[in-house]
């Protein structure tokens, strides 16, 4: 119902109040971008709400009514521990993409019109739009440390299946877009000699995403070691650094090459928004609240797989089950079961075989 | 174990609903009303090359997009509503007519971007005027079908037809039940909102446009105005005349296969009475106001035969014998009191307007927006008498219950709970006996109830035998009953 008010509040404060008295508040121009504000509160409230409900969804921490129990209102459900996360990341996520992919249209709009006029109008809105954009992007990584450590926490399963399991090729996929994204950005950023201080922006965006990177553990498909892992990282992000500094300044800013590139890096941005949605809906897959509500249409496999994550890649990694040490799946899964720690009934240890018996051949 | 319901602050479940429901069918009728004169003021516009009818047509339609935005948003609370504090209702309903409702959704998606891309364009498309026409005259389409579907979820309320969803008993769950929809009041229905909508946007648009001629605007503007005014005006009472003709018939359905609701709404009992008010007189007593105000118009028009849109005063006449004899039939039914009150309110309306012409030199602006008030008045009335007739839902999780009933239902509706924990559906309404149903049904097919009861003889079997002499239609068992009962002196 609060969700109601707020969408009511959006439509009559963004259409009635911002839009259509544009040209009549012309005078009044506080006025006019003080209702906008008010629009945008209103926007951010509808975020506010369903970012609760979505992340509730993947980390529950008070356990759904009963049907014959409807509360309404549930403080424990709504300030869930992914909620902080969840909002941030997405106020971030959106400010970041939207800014990228509009400053994008907007170069392409500039390289396209032959009026003078229009082309400078273009260029300044593209100017201002995208490296907003860039920079907001920067929260990210650090946002997202934090929410997949409450994912972790809270809903493990899920955190197994983005971190190995079933959606890591489209987590992966993601990375690899945001990455490139940065790359490209980072570079147009330094082109043609901007401002100083937009050169350190980034650069501090940069160490950050670098700070993250280093807390995580390796990555298991490069090394094992932690020496490596710090020392290759380090590699990269100062020859990254070494060459924005001393090389990108002397790239033309205005080169038609820049124009596409800042649409692509803005397209870039959508995807990775798209699939960094569809990674967290899909993680928790069969449930539709993690631990509470399976979905309808739920496989055999699929409950097989959250009980296999759930059980054993705790202490394995799903890689390192692929390597085929032991013929026979039962007999491993019998020998595990005798490891205190590892609570496995005969009709689940059943269904962790008939899993692994199916995908790890 | 008893099943527990949100309980909605201060106004309650049932009045959210209502007044959501009736928020967004006051602003959704404005919506096809819109699209209908938006398009007739836009083809007079073209083919008489006239700009000011193309002006007053985007004025119009920009006030449909903002009605349309606020439509969708309430519509958007009305399903929270639904979905929170009528929980079992709505998934069952949904689940019903699931097609119905996804086609109903497509709909809406296709309305909101044509009427987006109608209005926004309107001057890039200048120059291609027949296309951007074709696109506005696509939104009356759109909406009517859209109608189409949600008349045929509403009618199924009031007059289920067939059985409660029987079909998706026996064969599954088809998230279609053609019997449902095409009940028996599901055309009545779809006949009456469409001119319904049809006459309050006319009255409506007619209505701004005297608004804006309060206003001090060039000749050639306010002159616009007033033509558009004049034309919407006309069509709008057009659709009117047809809405005692298709109401007639509705009440005829409903008194044969929602006998409740009919009595209820012809002698004012359940919810038709709030606040000891009977709102579907009230709703009438805004029709014959509207009624009056109109005719007064066209008299004084037929006097400018040069005047845009007059009619001869044979016409007008006849109309209005016409409504003399409509609300004469409607007084045989409920009571002459209904008849003189009518006829009182239309007199009191024609005066009004003839006041309110001289009081402002002889221009139709306060009786256009008077007449749009009280249009807007008889929607919100007849949309809650509607749904006030029906006998209200006495458990939140009622109603449908004789439709899914557990080891019936697909897997994917089963509640987490046992056949023996659903709770016991709620208590049947007291049935009326059979001989006062008889009486009910039987005599106001021919006179009012009042003549029953004014009537001093002691001889009923005499009365009630010359009664099928003169044609009543009746068993020996049922005159017997009949009989046995009005002895009794009970009331009925």
């Amino acid at each position: 119902m609060a969700q109601f008010g707020f969408f009511l509040g959006e439509v009559i404060f963004l259409f009635f109040f911002y839009y259509l008295t544009w040209d009549k508040l012309r005078d009044r121009k506080r006025l006019h971008i003080f209702l906008g504000c008010v629009a945008a509160m209103f926007t951010l409230s509808v975020q506010f709400v369903w970012d609760a409900l979505g992340s509730y969804m993947l980390t529950p921490s008070a356990a759904l009514p009963m049907i014959n129990q409807p509360v309404a209102w549930s403080t424990a459900a709504f300030f869930n521990p992914g909620f902080p996360f969840l909002f941030l990341h997405r106020f971030f996520g959106n400010l970041s993409y939207v800014m990228l992919l509009a400053g994008g249209i907007f170069a392409v709009c500039a390289l396209r019109t032959k009026e003078a006029e229009q082309k400078e109008y273009w260029s300044f809105a593209s100017r201002v739009t995208f490296p907003l954009g860039f920079l907001a992007f920067f929260a990210m990584p650090l946002i997202g440390w934090g929410y997949a450590s409450v994912i972790q926490q809270h809903a493990p399963v899920a955190f197994h299946a983005i971190m190995g399991g079933h959606v890591s090729l489209h987590f992966t996929v993601k990375m690899v877009l945001a990455g490139t994204m940065v790359l490209l950005g980072s570079a147009w950023l330094f082109a043609g000699r901007k401002h100083l201080w937009l050169r350190l922006a980034v650069t501090a965006g940069l160490i950050l995403t670098l700070l993250v990177f280093l807390a995580h553990p390796p990555l298991r498909a490069l090394t094992e070691s932690p020496t490596v892992w710090f020392a290759g990282l380090a590699a990269i992000f100062t020859a990254l650094l070494l060459s924005l500094w001393l090389f990108a300044p002397r790239l033309k800013e205005r080169h038609e090459f820049w124009q596409w590139t800042k649409l692509a890096i803005g397209l870039l941005a959508f995807s990775a928004f798209l699939i960094g949605g569809f990674v967290r809906e899909r993680s928790r897959s069969p449930y539709t609240v993690y631990g509470e509500i399976v979905k309808p249409e739920v496989e055999e496999r699929e409950a097989d797989r959250f009980l296999f994550y759930g059980k054993c890649l705790g202490c394995h990694a799903p890689g390192e089950l692929k390597k085929p040490r032991a013929a026979d799946w039962r007999e491993r899964v019998a020998i595990e079961r005798q490891r205190p720690e590892l609570d496995l009934t005969d009709e689940q240890a059943t269904r962790v075989v008939r899993y692994l018996e199916d995908d790890y051949r | 174990m008893t099943p527990g319901h949100i309980e909605f602050p201060i106004i309650g479940a049932k009045w959210f609903i209502g007044l959501t429901a009736l928020s967004h069918i006051v602003v959704a009728s404005l919506a096809i009303g819109f699209a209908f004169i938006v398009t007739a003021a836009q083809i007079v516009g073209y083919l008489t090359r006239d700009r000011s009818c193309d002006l007053v047509a985007k004025q119009v339609q920009l006030l449909h997009v903002c009605v349309y935005n606020i439509g969708t948003i309430v519509a958007v609370g009305f399903i929270f509503g639904l979905s929170g504090l009528f929980p079992q209702f709505w998934s069952q309903l949904f689940v019903h007519q699931f097609w119905t409702l996804m086609l109903e959704e497509l709909l809406f998606f296709m309305l909101a971007t044509t009427l987006s891309l109608h209005y926004f364009f309107w001057d890039r498309l200048w120059g291609h005027k027949k296309m951007h026409i074709f696109l506005g005259a696509l939104l009356t389409p759109f909406f009517l079908l859209q109608f189409y579907l949600i008349n045929g979820i509403g009618s199924f309320m009031l007059t289920p037809g067939f059985a409660e969803g029987q079909a998706s008993l026996s064969q599954g769950i088809l998230g279609w039940d053609k019997q449902a929809f095409y009940n028996p009041s599901f055309l009545m229905l779809t006949l009456h909102r469409a001119f319904v909508n049809f006459s309050y946007g006319g009255f409506m648009v007619a209505g701004l446009c005297g608004w804006q001629l309060f206003k001090k605007h060039p000749e050639n503007v306010a002159g616009a105005y007033e033509k558009a005014g004049r034309l919407s005006f006309t069509l709008g009472f057009m659709a009117f005349l047809t809405l005692p003709v298709i109401g007639y018939f509705y009440a005829h359905v409903i008194k044969y296969e929602a006998n409740e609701a009919f009595v209820n709404l012809m002698w004012g009992r359940g919810d038709i009475i709030a606040g000891g008010i009977d709102w579907w007189w009230v709703k009438h007593l805004a029709v014959a106001a509207i009624f009056g105000m109109t005719m007064n118009y066209f008299w004084r028009q037929r006097k400018e035969p040069q005047a845009l849109l007059s009619v001869p005063g044979i016409m007008v006449a006849s109309i209005s014998l016409f409504y003399l004899m409509f609300y004469l039939a409607m007084g045989m039914i409920m009571t002459y009191a209904f008849f003189w009150w009518m006829v009182f309110t239309a007199i009191g309306g024609a005066l009004l307007a003839r006041h309110r012409r001289h009081y402002h030199g002889g221009s139709p602006r306060a009786l256009f927006t008077t007449v749009a008030i009280f249009s807007l008045l008889t929607v919100v009335l007849g949309g809650y008498a509607r749904e006030a007739a029906r006998p209200r839902f006495v458990d939140r999780i009622s109603h449908y219950d004789s439709i899914y009933v557990p080891h019936e239902r697909q897997p994917y509706l089963m509640l987490p709970i046992g056949p023996d924990e659903i709770p016991a559906p709620p208590a049947e309404p007291v049935k009326t006996p059979e001989p006062v149903r008889l009486i009910r049904q039987k005599c106001i097919s021919y006179h009012t109830l009042e003549r029953v009861k004014n009537y001093r003889a002691a001889d009923w079997p005499l009365i009630v035998r010359q009664m099928r002499a003169y044609g009543l239609r009746l068993s020996t068992l049922e005159e017997t009953m009949i009989v046995d009962y009005l002895e009794s002196g009970e009331p009925y």
